[in-house]
C-alpha cells in the first residue's frame, strides 16, 4: 500500500509571452487583462494546488519564452514559486525548448522546496509525505532549445520507488522533431506510471494505461488556442487509483463566433445580434474573451463584410462599448466568408473585362502550389515598395502571399463589377 | 430568345391588344407619330425588366417568349406585381432575366438591343463609355484604368516606397522599430537582475569588513584620546615652569624701572604719531623734477628756435609739393615730347639722359657720310663699256707665212727657171741670130727685180703687207742686181755662152720638169704661160694676204675686248673699295648715334637731329633744375623734421614730425611750465617736512638707546620678553603655587600615583606629536571608513531599490504585446497592400486581353456586316490605339468617323451595334433586336441595301424594325417581296391596322 496523494501537472506556461494576431487597438482595461492573463493563468495553478491541498506541482517545460529576456516572467514565476513554498507545496520542473536551461539569465533565488531537473541526465527524485516515500519524480531538462535525442530512451525506473512520475518536454509522435522527439511505446517500455508531458498546447491524455498526458498550455495565447485552458489535478489514491481532474486557469479566452449576415438588411441589425450573442457568450465563460467574428452567408452585408472599411466599422462598433468593461469580450478581426452577390463562376465565362480579369487570375492559380509561390514572390518583388517591405518580419511568410493573392480575386472583380451596380440604380 | 406574342392589357393607348410577332423574318412596324409605336416599344422593354420606379401606375400586361433552350416562358406584370410563369405553369416570383442574362439590366438592354436614332448619330453613341466597355471593348482600358487607380490610391494610403512616406506601413515600420528597440533595452534586465544580486551580495559583506575595522580604529583612538587630554594640563605646568626660570634669570631691577620704561614708551608713542601724521604728509606727494614734467626741458630753446621757424617750415612744405606737382606736370610733357618730334616720335622715358653730344664730330661723320655717297654715286656712272664680240673667227690662219713663202719661193724658183730657160733661149736665139741688142734678158729681170723690190717695200710701208712685202722687196732688189750684172756679163761671153746656154737650158728644163711635179699649179712652159701662171698665182697671193689681213683684224679686235673687260675689273675694285669705305662711313655715324641715344636717321638729317635734340636736352636741363630745386627744398624740410624730430623724442611719443605738431609740442611746453612752478613749491614744502622727520627720527633713536638699555637690565631681547620677565619677575611667588596646582590637577586626571607618573614620564618625553599625528591618522580613517560605510549603504539601498523595482517592472510584458499589435497590424496592412497588388497586376493582364483579343472580333463581324450593307463599297476597321474605328472604300481611302457622310455614319453604327447584340447573344442568349427609325438619313438606294441585309438576318435572329415613313414600309416591302421574307405591321391609335407576311404578298 501506497501513500496518498496528489499533485497537479500544468506545462506551457509562456508566462509573459503576448497574445498573438491582435492588432493594435485602443487601450483600455483589456490591455492590462490581456498583459497579465499568462501570470494570472499560472497564479490559479497555485492555486489550485493550495486549495486542494496539493503536495506538489509539476511545470513540464517552456515555462516562458526565453527569446523575450523577460525578468517580468522570471519574477512572477519565482513569486509563485515561494508561494507554493509557503504552503509546504513541492514543486518539479523541467525545461522545455523555450526556456532551455542555459536561458535562465537573471538568477533569481528560488526555494528550496522548488528542484529544476538537470538536463545532463535523467534524475530521480523522491517525493515524501509524511517521512514516507509516496512517490518518485524522475526528469530531465532541455539544455539548449533544440534536443533531437530520444530523451525518453533515458528514463529508467528504479525498484521501490513508489507511485513512478515522469517529467518530459517532449514532441510526442514527431519523429524527426527537434523537441525531444519518442513514441508512445517508448514511453510505455519505461514502465512508469504517470508520464507528464508538455510542448503540445491542446491538452489530450494520450494513455491511461500508464497515464501519459499533455495538459495543454494554462492559457491561450493566439486565435488558433480557442476555448478552455488549464491544467490537471492528479489525485493518486493509495492503491494507485487515479483520478485526473481538468481546472480551467485560463484568464482570457480565445473565441470564434459565427454570424450568417443572410438574415441582416444593415449594420445595425447586424450589431445587435452580436452584441446579443456577446451578452450570452460572457455567461458562459465567465471571463474576458477575445473573439474572432466569422461572417458567413450571402447577403446585403457582404460588401461590408468582405471590405477593408465595412470591417473596421464593425469592430469599432464592437470594440468601443466593451472596452471599459473587466469581463469583456473584444473582438480582435473578422473573418469574411461571405459569398459576393458575383456569381463568379459565370463571370469568368463572359467576354467583358471581368471575365478577361478573372481568367488572367485563373492562369496564375491553376500553377502547381510551389510555382504559384515563386510566382507570386516574383510578382510581388517587381513592385518597389517591396524594398521597403523585406523588414517587415511576416514577409518570410509565404501563406500571407497565398492568402493575399486569393483576396485579389474578389477584389478586382468587385471593382470592375461597380459599375454594374451603379446601373441598376 | 424570342417574343412569341405581346398581351397589352392596359398599357398607355394599348388596351387589350394582342400580338404575335414573327420569330424567323424582320418584323417591320410602321406607325405615325403618337401611333403608339414608342410606347409598344417600352411595353417590350417593361416586360423584361419590369416597369421603371413610379411607371407601374395603371399598366398591366404579359409577353409570351421561348428562350434559347426551347423552353417556353411567360412574363406576367401587373401594376407592382410580377411573375414568371415556366411552360408547366411554374410560376417565379424573382426577376430571371437578372439571373439569366448575368446582370444585364434595362439600361444595357436599350444600348445594345434597342437602337434610336439619337444612338446613331454620330460619334455619341462611342462615347458611352459603359457600353464600349463591356462590348465594344473600346474603353475597356478605361474601366480596367479606373479600377487599377482606385486600388493603386488604396496600396498608396498603405505605403510609400519613399524614405519619408507617412504612410499606415510606413508608420507602424517605425513603430515596430521603436518598440524593438525598447525590447532590446529591457532584454538586458535578467542579466541586469542577476548583476544586481551579485553586487548586493558584495556590498553586504563589504559594509560588515567596514563596520568591523571601524569599530577597532574607534577603540584605538579612545587610548590616544587620554594621553591628548592630560597634555593640555602639562603644557599649562610647562608653562609656568618656564616663567618661573625666566623670573629666576631677572637677577636685578630698577625700582623705577617700570616708570622708566612707561616715561620712554610714552614719548616713544608721541614721537611715533607725529613721525606717522608727518610720514603720511610726506607720503602724500612725491617730489617731481623739472624733467618729469617737461622730458623735453633740454630741448626747450631749440623748441622755440624751431616754433619761430615754423611759418618758414610751412612755407618750404608748400614750396615742396608745388615743385613736384612741377615735376610730375614736366615728367608728363616730356614723357609727351618725344611725339613732337619726328624723329624720335615715341613716348620718352623722363629717366633716359640726353648727355652732352659731340655735334662736330656729328657733322664730320656726316660729310664723310655726304661724300661717300657722293663718290659712289660718280664711281657708279662711270662704269666702262664691255663690247660683244664673237670670236669664233679666231681659228688658226689656213696657210702659214712660211708655207706661202716655200710656195711662193718655188714660183718664182719656176719663174726663175722659166725665165732662165727663156733667157737662155733668147740669148741662144740671140746669138744664133746674131741680132744682139744691148738689153738682155738680164736687164730686165733686174728691172723686175727692182719694179718688184719697190712693190714689196711700199706694200709694207703702206701696211697692206706685213714682213713678207719686205722680203718680197729684198728679193727683188737682189734679183735686180743679179739682172744686171748677168746682162753686162752676157755681152762678153756669148759664145761660150751658147754652149754653155743650152746645156744649162737643158739642165733648166730638168728641173722645171721636177719642179713641175710637185708645184699646185701647172707650171709655165712657156713666155705665154707665164701670164697665166701669174693671173694664177697672183690670185693665189690675193687671197694669203686677204686672209692674212682677215686674221690682223681679228686680233686687232680681241686685243681691244680684253683690254675693255681689263678695265671694268679695275672699276669694280675701285667700287668694292668704295662701298667699303661707304659702309665703314656708315657704321661710324650709325655708331655715334646710338652713342648718343640718338634715334636712327640719315646722316643728312644731322641738323634737324641736332635741333630736336636740344630741345629735348634743353626739357631736361629743365627738368634737371626741378630736381636741384626739390632737392634743395627737401633737404630744408628735412633740417626742419629733425629739429623736429630731436624735440619730439625727448617728448618721448611718436609723433609725427609737422609744423602742427610742434606747434602743439609748444603749447602743451608752456602749459608744463605753468604746472612747474606749481610743483616746485610743493617740493620746496616737501623738503620742509623732510628735515622736520629727520629731526624726529633723531629722538625716536635716543629712546630707543634707553629702551636698549633697560632690556639689558632684564636680559630681554624685545619689549614681549621685557614684559614677561618684569612680570614673571614681579609674580614669582603667584607661579610657585600654580605650577603645585596643575601637578595636582594632572595627578587626580591620572587617577593614581603610578598612572601619574607613568603619564607624566610620557609627557614629559614629549611623544604628544606622534600621538597628534596617530590620532590625526585614526581620525582620518575612522571619517573614511565612516564615509565608505554611507556609501555602501547608499549603494546597498540603490541596489535593493533597483532589484525591487526590475522585480516590479512589467514594462517588457506589455512591450511584447505591444509588438505582436503591430505586427499583426503590420501583417494585416502588408496582405491588403499584397492582395490589392495582385489585383492590380491581374487587371493589368486583363487589359493586355482586351486590347490584343476581342476588341477586333466586333469590329470583324461589324466589318462584315457594313460590306453586306453597303455591296461591299465600305470595309469597317480598328485604329492602331483601338480607340477609334475608320472605314475604307474601294479606292482604299481612308476615313475616319469625322468624315463620313451622316448616312455612312449610321450604317457603321449600326453594323457595330448588331455585331455587339449578336457577340453578346452568343455569350448570353439571343436576344430580339428592336431599331427604332434608324432609317432617317438613309437615301432610297441605302435603305434598300440596308433593308436585305436586314432581311437576311431577321431570318435568325427576331428584330424588330420600327418606323414612321410610309416610304421605308414601301420599301421595305419591296425588298421583303424580293427577298420573300419579311412581316409588316401598321399601327395607328393603339391597334394594329394591318400585318401582312412577305410570304403571303405574292
Amino acid at each position: 500500500m501506497g501513500k496518498h496523494f496528489s499533485f497537479v501537472h500544468c506545462a506551457d506556461l509562456h508566462l509573459g509571452e503576448p497574445f498573438h494576431g491582435i492588432r493594435s487597438g485602443d487601450k483600455g482595461p483589456w490591455t492590462e487583462a490581456i498583459g497579465k492573463a499568462t501570470f494570472s493563468a499560472f497564479e490559479k495553478v497555485v492555486d489550485i494546488a493550495v486549495d486542494a491541498h496539493a503536495d506538489a506541482i509539476l511545470i513540464t517545460g517552456d515555462v516562458y519564452n526565453s527569446d523575450h529576456h523577460s525578468l517580468a516572467a522570471q519574477m512572477a514565476f519565482a513569486r509563485e514559486l515561494y508561494r507554493a513554498a509557503q504552503q509546504g507545496i513541492r514543486v518539479f520542473i523541467v525545461h522545455g525548448n523555450h526556456d532551455p536551461d542555459e536561458a535562465w539569465r537573471a538568477d533569481i533565488p528560488l526555494p528550496p522546496s522548488v528542484h529544476i531537473f538537470s538536463s545532463e541526465k535523467v534524475e530521480a527524485v523522491p517525493l515524501m509525505i509524511d517521512g514516507e516515500l509516496a512517490a518518485t519524480i524522475y526528469g530531465i531538462s532541455y539544455g539548449t532549445r533544440h534536443v533531437s535525442d530520444n530523451l525518453a530512451r533515458r528514463f529508467e525506473r528504479k525498484e521501490n520507488d513508489g507511485y513512478a512520475i515522469a517529467m518530459l518536454h517532449t514532441d510526442m509522435g514527431g519523429e524527426s522533431s527537434p523537441y525531444a522527439p519518442c513514441s508512445l511505446d517508448d514511453l510505455k517500455q519505461t514502465k512508469m506510471d504517470y508520464w507528464a508531458l508538455g510542448h503540445v498546447h491542446a491538452r489530450k491524455i494520450v494513455s491511461q494505461s500508464p497515464y501519459v498526458v499533455y495538459p495543454g498550455n494554462t492559457q491561450g495565447l493566439d486565435m488558433a488556442e480557442t476555448g478552455p485552458r488549464g491544467c490537471y489535478l492528479v489525485d493518486v489514491g493509495a492503491y494507485g487509483t487515479v483520478t485526473l481532474k481538468f481546472m480551467e486557469t485560463d484568464a482570457v479566452r480565445w473565441l470564434d463566433m459565427p454570424v450568417d449576415i443572410g438574415a441582416f438588411p444593415d449594420q445595425e441589425a447586424l450589431l445587435r445580434e452580436i452584441m446579443r450573442q456577446r451578452a450570452a457568450l460572457k455567461e458562459l465563460t465567465g471571463r474576458p474573451n477575445i473573439a474572432r467574428l466569422i461572417l458567413r452567408g450571402r447577403g446585403p452585408l457582404h460588401r461590408a463584410a468582405s471590405s477593408e472599411s465595412g470591417q473596421e466599422f464593425l469592430l469599432q462598433s464592437l470594440n468601443e462599448k466593451e472596452q471599459f468593461r473587466h469581463i469583456f469580450t473584444y473582438f480582435s478581426r473578422i473573418e469574411d466568408q461571405t459569398k459576393p452577390s458575383l456569381d463568379l463562376k459565370e463571370r469568368r465565362q463572359l467576354p467583358d473585362v471581368m471575365g478577361d480579369y478573372l481568367r488572367a487570375y485563373d492562369e496564375t492559380a491553376g500553377l502547381p502550389k510551389p510555382e504559384l509561390t515563386a510566382r507570386l514572390r516574383q510578382i510581388a518583388d517587381a513592385q518597389p515598395e517591396m524594398k521597403k517591405l523585406a523588414a517587415v518580419p511576416a514577409m518570410a511568410d509565404e501563406d500571407m502571399f497565398l492568402r493575399a493573392f486569393r483576396r485579389s480575386e474578389l477584389l478586382g472583380a468587385e471593382l470592375l463589377a461597380e459599375e454594374d451596380a451603379d446601373e441598376d440604380h | 430568345m424570342k417574343i412569341t406574342d405581346l398581351q397589352l392589357q392596359q398599357y398607355g393607348i394599348y388596351q387589350d391588344v394582342s400580338w404575335k410577332p414573327a420569330q424567323d423574318q424582320l418584323v417591320v412596324v410602321m406607325g405615325e407619330n403618337e401611333s403608339g409605336k414608342t410606347t409598344l416599344l417600352n411595353f417590350i422593354r417593361d416586360m423584361l425588366f419590369g416597369f421603371r420606379r413610379g411607371m407601374w401606375h395603371g399598366r398591366r400586361g404579359n409577353m409570351g417568349f421561348l428562350r434559347d433552350n426551347g423552353e417556353a416562358w411567360r412574363v406576367f406584370r401587373d401594376e407592382k406585381t410580377s411573375w414568371f410563369e415556366d411552360g408547366r405553369g411554374e410560376t417565379y416570383a424573382e426577376d430571371l432575366t437578372a439571373v439569366w442574362w448575368h446582370g444585364l439590366n434595362r439600361t444595357m438592354y436599350e444600348k445594345i438591343f434597342a437602337v434610336g436614332l439619337e444612338d446613331l448619330q454620330g460619334t455619341g453613341f462611342l462615347s458611352q463609355d459603359d457600353v464600349r466597355s463591356r462590348f465594344l471593348m473600346m474603353q475597356g482600358g478605361g474601366r480596367l484604368a479606373e479600377a487599377k487607380k482606385q486600388l493603386t490610391e488604396q496600396m498608396e494610403s498603405l505605403i510609400l516606397p519613399s524614405a519619408q512616406g507617412k504612410r499606415k506601413i510606413n508608420q507602424l515600420m517605425e513603430r515596430l522599430k521603436a518598440v524593438d528597440a525598447e525590447l532590446d533595452a529591457l532584454s538586458s534586465q535578467e542579466e541586469h537582475f542577476a548583476d544586481l544580486q551579485k553586487k548586493r551580495a558584495e556590498i553586504r559583506k563589504d559594509i560588515a569588513d567596514t563596520g568591523a575595522r571601524l569599530a577597532r580604529e574607534k577603540e584605538e583612538d579612545k587610548a590616544l584620546e587620554k594621553k591628548l587630554g592630560a597634555w593640555k594640563y602639562y603644557t599649562r605646568a610647562r608653562e609656568i615652569k618656564r616663567q618661573l626660570l625666566l623670573s629666576e634669570q631677572v637677577k636685578m631691577f630698577p625700582k623705577n624701572g617700570k616708570e622708566q620704561w612707561n616715561q620712554l614708551m610714552s614719548r616713544m608713542e608721541v614721537i611715533h604719531d607725529q613721525r606717522e601724521q608727518l610720514q603720511k604728509k610726506l607720503d602724500e606727494y612725491t617730489p617731481r623734477a623739472k624733467e618729469d614734467i617737461i622730458p623735453w626741458a633740454d630741448a626747450s630753446d631749440a623748441l622755440e628756435k624751431l616754433y619761430t621757424d615754423l611759418g618758414q617750415w610751412s612755407q618750404t612744405i608748400e614750396d615742396l609739393a608745388d615743385l613736384r606737382a612741377e615735376k610730375e606736370r614736366w615728367r608728363a610733357e616730356f614723357s609727351h615730347m618725344g611725339y613732337s618730334l619726328p624723329l624720335w616720335d615715341r613716348m620718352i622715358s623722363p629717366e633716359e639722359n640726353f648727355s652732352m653730344v659731340n655735334w662736330e664730330e656729328g657733322r664730320k661723320l656726316a660729310q664723310s657720310v655726304t661724300v661717300r655717297d657722293n663718290e659712289l654715286h660718280f664711281w657708279e656712272q662711270r662704269e666702262p663699256e664691255v663690247e660683244e664680240a664673237d670670236v669664233s673667227e679666231a681659228e688658226s690662219p689656213k696657210q702659214t707665212e712660211e708655207e706661202w713663202h716655200a710656195f711662193e719661193e718655188k714660183a718664182n724658183q719656176a719663174e726663175a727657171l722659166l725665165h732662165s730657160e727663156m733667157d737662155l733661149q733668147e740669148e741662144w736665139d740671140r746669138l744664133a741670130q746674131k741680132k744682139e741688142s744691148g738689153h738682155t734678158f738680164w736687164f730686165w729681170l733686174g728691172l723686175a727685180g727692182v719694179l718688184a723690190a719697190a712693190g714689196g717695200a711700199a706694200a709694207f710701208y703702206t701696211a697692206a703687207a706685213g714682213y713678207a712685202a719686205l722680203y718680197g722687196a729684198g728679193i727683188g732688189a737682189a734679183a735686180a742686181v743679179l739682172g744686171f750684172f748677168l746682162n753686162s756679163r752676157a755681152a762678153h761671153k756669148k759664145e761660150e755662152h751658147v754652149r754653155k746656154l743650152e746645156e744649162e737650158r737643158r739642165t733648166l728644163t730638168a728641173q722645171r720638169e721636177t719642179l713641175g711635179a710637185e708645184f699646185p699649179i701647172a707650171l709655165p712652159k712657156t713666155e705665154d704661160d707665164l701670164q697665166v701662171f701669174h693671173n694664177a698665182l697672183q690670185q693665189k697671193r690675193a687671197e694669203f694676204y686677204k686672209e692674212q689681213a682677215r686674221l690682223q683684224a681679228l686680233s686687232w679686235k680681241l686685243e681691244s675686248l680684253q683690254r675693255q673687260k681689263n678695265e671694268h675689273k679695275k672699276w669694280e675694285a675701285e667700287g668694292e673699295t668704295l662701298r667699303e669705305e661707304k659702309a665703314r662711313v656708315d657704321k661710324a655715324w650709325e655708331t655715334w648715334l646710338e652713342e648718343h641715344h640718338l634715334p636712327k636717321t640719315g646722316a643728312d638729317n644731322l641738323s634737324a637731329l641736332q635741333e630736336e635734340w636740344q630741345k629735348l636736352y634743353a626739357a631736361q636741363g629743365a627738368g634737371k633744375i626741378l630736381d636741384v630745386r626739390i632737392e634743395k627744398a627737401q633737404e630744408k624740410l628735412d633740417d626742419f623734421v629733425r629739429r623736429a624730430l630731436a624735440i619730439i623724442r625727448t617728448t618721448g611719443t611718436a609723433m609725427e614730425a609737422t609744423p602742427d605738431t610742434i606747434a602743439d609740442i609748444y603749447e602743451e611746453n608752456r602749459k608744463r611750465l605753468l604746472e612747474w612752478q606749481a610743483v616746485s613749491e610743493k617740493n620746496r614744502q616737501h623738503e620742509v617736512y623732510q628735515k622736520e622727520m629727520d629731526q624726529l627720527t633723531a629722538q625716536w633713536e635716543s629712546c630707543q638707546k634707553s629702551v636698549n638699555t633697560l632690556f639689558s637690565l632684564v636680559n630681554a631681547k624685545n619689549a614681549e620678553e621685557f614684559a614677561e620677565r618684569v612680570t614673571a619677575h614681579e609674580q614669582h611667588d603667584q607661579l610657585t603655587k600654580e605650577w603645585e596646582s596643575v601637578r595636582k590637577d594632572i595627578r587626580l586626571y591620572a587617577g593614581s600615583e603610578e598612572e601619574f607618573n607613568r603619564l607624566w614620564s610620557s609627557l614629559e618625553s614629549g611623544e604628544y606629536d606622534e600621538w597628534m599625528e596617530a590620532h590625526k591618522a585614526l581620525q582620518d580613517r575612522i571619517d573614511a571608513d565612516q564615509l565608505h560605510l554611507g556609501e555602501l549603504q547608499k549603494q546597498q539601498g540603490a541596489a535593493e531599490n533597483e532589484i525591487y523595482r526590475l522585480a516590479g517592472d512589467e514594462r517588457i510584458t506589455h512591450a511584447l504585446q505591444e509588438k505582436e499589435e503591430v505586427e499583426a497590424e503590420l501583417r494585416h496592412s502588408v496582405e491588403e497592400w499584397l492582395s490589392r497588388m495582385y489585383a492590380v497586376h491581374f487587371l493589368k493582364q486583363a487589359q493586355q486581353q482586351y486590347e490584343t483579343g476581342r476588341q477586333p472580333q466586333i469590329v470583324e463581324k461589324a466589318n462584315h456586316f457594313l460590306q453586306a450593307m453597303t455591296a461591299g463599297r465600305y470595309e469597317l476597321a480598328v485604329s492602331e490605339d483601338g480607340k477609334s474605328v475608320y472605314t475604307t472604300d474601294r479606292m482604299h481611302n481612308k476615313k475616319d468617323a469625322r468624315l463620313w457622310s451622316s448616312g455612312t455614319g449610321d450604317q457603321v453604327y449600326l453594323a457595330l451595334r448588331l455585331a455587339m447584340a449578336l457577340a453578346f447573344g452568343r455569350q448570353l442568349e439571343p436576344l430580339p433586336i428592336v431599331l427604332d427609325d434608324i432609317f432617317v438619313r438613309f437615301d432610297e438606294g441605302r435603305q434598300r441595301e440596308t433593308l436585305r441585309f436586314l432581311m437576311d438576318l431577321g431570318k435568325e435572329q427576331q428584330i424588330f424594325l420600327f418606323t414612321c415613313h410610309a416610304q421605308t414600309m414601301r420599301l421595305a416591302e419591296e425588298v421583303g417581296r424580293e427577298k420573300q421574307t419579311g412581316s409588316f405591321v401598321r399601327l395607328q391609335n393603339g391597334k394594329m391596322i394591318s400585318e401582312t407576311s412577305a410570304a403571303t404578298m405574292g
